[in-house]
């Protein structure tokens, strides 16, 4: 186990854990002991990373688009304050997936889909898609920084900040084939066996918890729609105002004294017609990334919430196995439950009924054992899940108010532009007709 | 000789072709498919002459009187007393009764315009069982009011103005900005709008502030058969009037043919058939018709008002009296003395025309481009040739900027639907809960809400400040066109006369060639028939085969070419007296030619001041239009823009206020 590169999930409750009394009335104040003793608040420990410039390279035959991940960081994890690297599409997902296997318990951020209908198309390195795959890889590593687990993951650390990046790259990837696989396993079978089974006792809580994703979902789903119509509309009327400020300027040849008026006023409506292109880019690439994302990110929230189901049906149909195994014990202990045919067979054969029943029930006694046993512990895992799952639904709840605050700013920031831009255009327009 | 005799027998057939002849001999140096161009042309008007005047005698007894009378009998002064000395001293002359008879029926609606010429024409047919024929022709070669512009509907009228079928297209776009209409009340969402200034004088109308001229509403009523009708309401000083749209339209056709050199400002579009069929009349739409019409029918009277011609015009007083219905206008001079045709008439005062130019030949408007100037025209034609393609520029461009200005009406109607839902459902989306974001978000969909109501009054802003001005300068593009080519149609006639008159003088000068020559050939054969029996029979044939040429009516003559000058033989043939006949007649004809030409020579000159006088108005008009629409439309951005600002300005600060609240932990100490 490289447990230099890989930060066990446990080990980190158990190190959260270690300074319960701190976080007992502020949980948001949630400090750690470091290696170092010297005690830092993680609440004030940021890392901000900003993925930008796309560049398209060569790997042998195969071209890719390489992504710069610049990064600005107080946390003494790092060697520098500020650092900088490049990673592909493909690091992104290695990283997505280590983040998974590591931490069962979390709704890692989803990235944008890989297959895209641009793939196809064949332009995947046209810029209109890199500039909103860059989009979308920006937030998947904000949404890291912003969640308090795994932003600590130390797989994330080396992603951002290692020069030697492919080399442990090359190393992780043999032991997540060995362990990762038969983890997985075991997820997938218990989650194969109780597919159609539903958790007995929905706490009300989580009832509460999937309406509001769903109407969340809903609601983004549906703006998400609109937004693709006004930006159609913009698109319309950017051409229409270029059109329009190209006709007034052939009019300006018409009317030779008023030349200046007619060009400046056909700049204008040049400036308009570029004003809509631009709200229609950002709508595009930005605006409605975001919302796109944020669906995403919804969708993971869920098949944690699902994932969390699962455990606590393991744990019913555990307790129900239980309650039937003391249930025929009782009955065997009582007698009143013993068979008459069963007696008489055993006379029949010469058995000792009472020896029988003895083992039977010491069997069952055994078995009773290490079923309370096996039922406290998935108890456990279940509880532990579900706590887990209700950490991750604020972990969640708190990056979408970011996300939403952040995106709405944006929105009105480039409303703001957009309409100030010409505001100054058209006062000057305006001031030069008289 | 035999060939010519046929000719002779079929007086039409062979007009035609001679006249080809003649033309096509002063146009020789024009390509041979132009000239083709031209006698199709001219072949009309040729007839059209032909009928208007049945024979040479009767209309050569008006010519010779009407110089003496011309004075008194065509004299109209005052149309309030003048009417009946008018038409009684009209009927003295025949001739002229025909044609204003016609005109007094001559219907100014352009739906019983047809049936009226039918009458005219049913008419003519019973005169000659030929003319049917040429009438038909004639029926859709004259325009039905005589002015140039509705020549552009003749089907084969040249490619000289390539958009000329724009108007076909026009319905479909009013059918799909008729469905655009999302919201219905989209006037009254403009109150931010309409209080800065009120409603109409926002329109750029150059002289619409302050104009003692509005449509002050629209009354909704019915008329004496029970149609619904809808009657706007002019003050005009204080004085109300009322009046129908298809009053307007009427009294526009009026000004038309009482004003042939002065441009008629537009009047907004019938409401066409096949909108009818498709929207059939509801509420919504005729509110929406009839604020347009409002509109533009305010600006068509403000227009009006600073045309002195019009000004100072009876039509214009009629128009504007409240006791005088329009019907009795119409049926009353001047209205009711239109000539026929403006071609034929002054072009100042078309309702006092001279005997002279009822004798005038109609050019056919396919021959405007193919024909040339005379030399000393030259220079004010090619000024108006500028002028010309200034509004050519000017109709193709205002009409693809009008159609531009729609689709930018359209999809900012469509903006706004969008705006509206989406600003609805932020608001919504803000009282679901969501903790901390509730405010930020429903100050954002408040902004959104503020840009949906500001767009869908700036989308109304840009039906008043560029569809319908550019509407309106489309259509001022195309009336100065037709003016201008009323003013080219007249040139055209000038030509005619003036070709006419140089093949007249030729036509003298080769009879007097041919006297000589025949003198002197009558010598020789004298002296040689008295030496031989054959020469003296030749002699005789000669002397009877002229008796066989037919003498062609001379009105015909006049404008149909030089037939005697095309077959030298024919002249040769003719005695001694016929050819002093001829001459006598040819002088006779080239004297009322050369009066002709004088009157056309006058009435060029009128029309040249008049035009162009009218056309530096109309783009001086343009000028101060342009320049307040451009004004106009930068206010009316900038409000949009600033209100739009702010509104994104406060839901910023808004946004800027929300405090995301850190994760509550759950203890997972076990």
């Amino acid at each position: 186990m490289s447990n230099n590169f890989v930060y066990e999930p446990l080990s980190t409750e158990r190190e959260a854990s270690q300074h319960t009394e701190e976080i007992t009335t502020k949980a948001s104040e949630l400090t750690i002991n470091r290696s170092s003793s010297t005690k830092v608040d993680i609440g004030s420990l940021y890392i901000n990373s900003e993925v930008k410039d796309p560049q398209k390279e060569n790997d042998g035959q195969n071209p890719y688009i390489s992504y710069l991940i610049e990064t600005k960081s107080n946390d003494p994890i790092f060697a520098k304050s500020e650092f900088s690297i490049r990673r592909r599409f493909s690091d992104f997902v290695f990283l997505f997936q280590l983040l998974v296997n590591d931490y069962p318990t979390s709704a890692v951020p989803p990235l944008p889909d890989k297959k895209r209908l641009e793939y196809f198309k064949g332009d995947r390195f046209g810029s209109e898609f890199t500039a909103k795959r860059t989009a979308s890889l920006n937030r998947f590593l904000k949404r890291l920084s912003l969640h308090p687990v795994l932003k600590r993951s130390k797989i994330y650390h080396i992603f951002i900040e290692s020069q030697d990046w492919n080399s442990y790259k090359q190393n992780l990837k043999i032991r997540s084939d060995d362990s990762g696989v038969a983890a997985d396993g075991g997820i997938i079978t218990d989650v194969f066996i109780n597919a159609f089974k539903t958790a007995n006792q929905q706490s009300k809580e989580f009832i509460a918890i999937k309406e509001r994703s769903d109407k969340l979902d809903e609601n983004i789903n549906r703006i998400d729609k609109i937004f693709q119509k006004i930006l159609k509309r913009y698109g319309d009327l950017e051409q229409d105002y270029f059109d329009f400020s190209y006709q007034i300027k052939k009019i300006s040849q018409l009317e030779p004294e008023l030349e200046l008026p007619f060009i400046k006023f056909s700049d204008g409506l040049n400036s308009l017609s570029l004003g809509f292109a631009n709200l229609k880019n950002f709508l595009d690439n930005d605006y409605l990334i975001s919302l796109k994302d944020l669906e995403h990110y919804i969708s993971s929230i869920k098949n944690l919430i699902k994932l969390k189901d699962q455990k606590q049906i393991d744990y019913e149909a555990l307790s129900e196995y239980l309650n039937r195994s003391i249930g025929d014990k009782e009955a065997l202990v009582h007698g009143g439950g013993t068979n008459f045919f069963t007696n008489k067979f055993e006379e029949m054969t010469g058995q000792n009924h009472d020896l029988n029943k003895r083992e039977k029930i010491h069997k069952l006694e055994n078995r009773i054992e290490r079923l309370t046993k096996e039922l406290e512990n998935s108890k456990k895992v279940s509880e532990n899940f579900e706590k887990q799952t209700l950490n991750e639904i604020q972990y969640f709840e708190n990056i979408k108010s970011i996300e939403l605050k952040d995106s709405l700013n944006d929105l009105a920031d480039n409303n703001i532009k957009f309409y100030k831009d010409l505001i100054t255009k058209w006062s000057d327009i305006q001031q030069s007709l008289g | 000789m035999d060939s010519l005799h046929e000719e002779d027998n079929n007086p039409f057939s062979g007009s035609d072709h001679i006249f080809a002849d003649g033309i096509g001999s002063v146009l020789g140096d024009q390509e041979q498919n132009s000239s083709n161009n031209i006698n199709d042309g001219f072949n009309h008007p040729y007839h059209r002459v032909d009928r208007l005047i049945p024979n040479l005698e009767s209309s050569a007894t008006i010519f010779g009187d009407s110089s003496d009378n011309s004075k008194h009998s065509y004299h109209y002064s005052d149309p309030n007393n003048g009417v009946d000395r008018y038409s009684s001293s009209v009927l003295n002359s025949p001739q002229n009764q025909t044609a204003y008879d016609v005109d007094k029926s001559y219907n100014h609606d352009s739906q019983t315009e047809f049936s009226q010429r039918g009458i005219r024409y049913s008419f003519n047919e019973a005169d000659s069982e030929q003319l049917l024929a040429n009438t038909l022709d004639a029926k859709t070669a004259i325009p039905s009011d005589g002015s140039a512009p509705n020549i552009d509907e003749l089907p084969n009228s040249h490619n000289a103005f390539p958009n000329d079928h724009q108007e076909n297209t026009d319905h479909e776009d009013d059918e799909y900005e008729e469905d655009e209409d999302y919201y219905p009340n989209n006037e009254n969402q403009n109150s931010k709008y309409a209080n800065q200034t009120d409603h109409l004088s926002l329109r750029p109308v150059a002289v619409g502030l302050n104009s003692p001229i509005t449509i002050t509403e629209a009354l909704q009523t019915k008329d004496p058969t029970g149609h619904k009708v809808v009657l706007y309401t002019i003050n005009y000083h204080s004085v109300q009037i009322r009046r129908r749209y298809s009053e307007f339209d009427s009294f526009r056709n009026s000004l038309k043919k009482l004003f042939p050199t002065v441009i008629i400002p537009p009047i907004p579009e019938k409401h066409s058939m096949i909108s009818y069929f498709f929207n059939p009349i509801s509420a919504k739409s005729d509110t929406k018709i009839i604020e347009k019409r409002k509109r533009l029918l305010t600006g068509f009277l403000r227009y009006c008002f600073n045309i002195s011609q019009i000004k100072n015009s009876v039509v214009w007083k009629y128009f504007l009296t409240p006791s005088m219905s329009w019907s009795d206008i119409i049926s009353s001079p001047p209205i009711s003395i239109l000539p026929q045709t403006n071609i034929l008439a002054p072009p100042l005062d078309p309702v006092k025309p001279s005997p002279l130019h009822l004798l005038l030949p109609i050019p056919h408007s396919s021959t405007i481009n193919s024909f040339r100037p005379r030399e000393q025209d030259l220079e004010s034609d090619e000024k108006f040739k500028e002028l010309q393609q200034i509004f050519q520029i000017y109709r193709s461009q205002t009409h693809a900027m009008e159609k531009s200005s729609k689709k930018q009406k359209k999809h900012f109607k469509s903006l706004v639907r969008d705006l509206g839902e989406l600003g609805a459902f932020y608001n919504a989306f803000s009282l679901e809960d969501n903790y901390d974001l509730a405010t930020g978000i429903e100050r954002t969909g408040q902004a959104i809400d503020v840009n949906f109501i500001n767009s869908e009054a700036f989308s109304f802003k840009i039906l008043t400040l560029s569809q319908e001005p550019l509407f309106e300068f489309n259509q001022f593009s195309n009336e100065a066109l037709g003016v201008l080519k009323f003013r080219k149609l007249k040139e055209v006639q000038l030509y005619i006369i003036d070709t006419t008159i140089k093949r007249r003088k030729q036509m003298i000068e080769s009879l007097q060639n041919a006297q000589e020559q025949s003198d002197k050939l009558e010598e020789i054969l004298r002296r040689n028939a008295e030496q031989s029996p054959t020469i003296a029979a030749a002699v005789k044939r000669l002397e009877q085969g002229e008796s066989i040429n037919k003498v062609t009516s001379p009105w015909r003559r006049i404008f149909s070419g030089n037939k005697a000058s095309s077959n030298s033989n024919d002249i040769a043939s003719l005695n001694e007296q016929q050819r002093k006949d001829e001459i006598e007649k040819l002088q006779k004809e080239l004297d009322k030619l050369n009066d002709c030409l004088g009157v056309v020579l006058k009435d060029l000159k009128d029309i040249n001041r008049a035009i162009d006088e009218n056309i530096q108005d109309l783009l001086a008009t343009f000028h101060q239009k342009w320049k307040e629409i451009l004004k106009d439309f930068a206010n009316s951005i900038l409000i949009w823009l600033d209100d739009n600002l702010k509104a994104w300005e406060d839901a910023k600060e808004e946004i800027q206020k929300i405090e995301v609240q850190k994760p509550a932990l759950i203890d997972n100490n076990e």
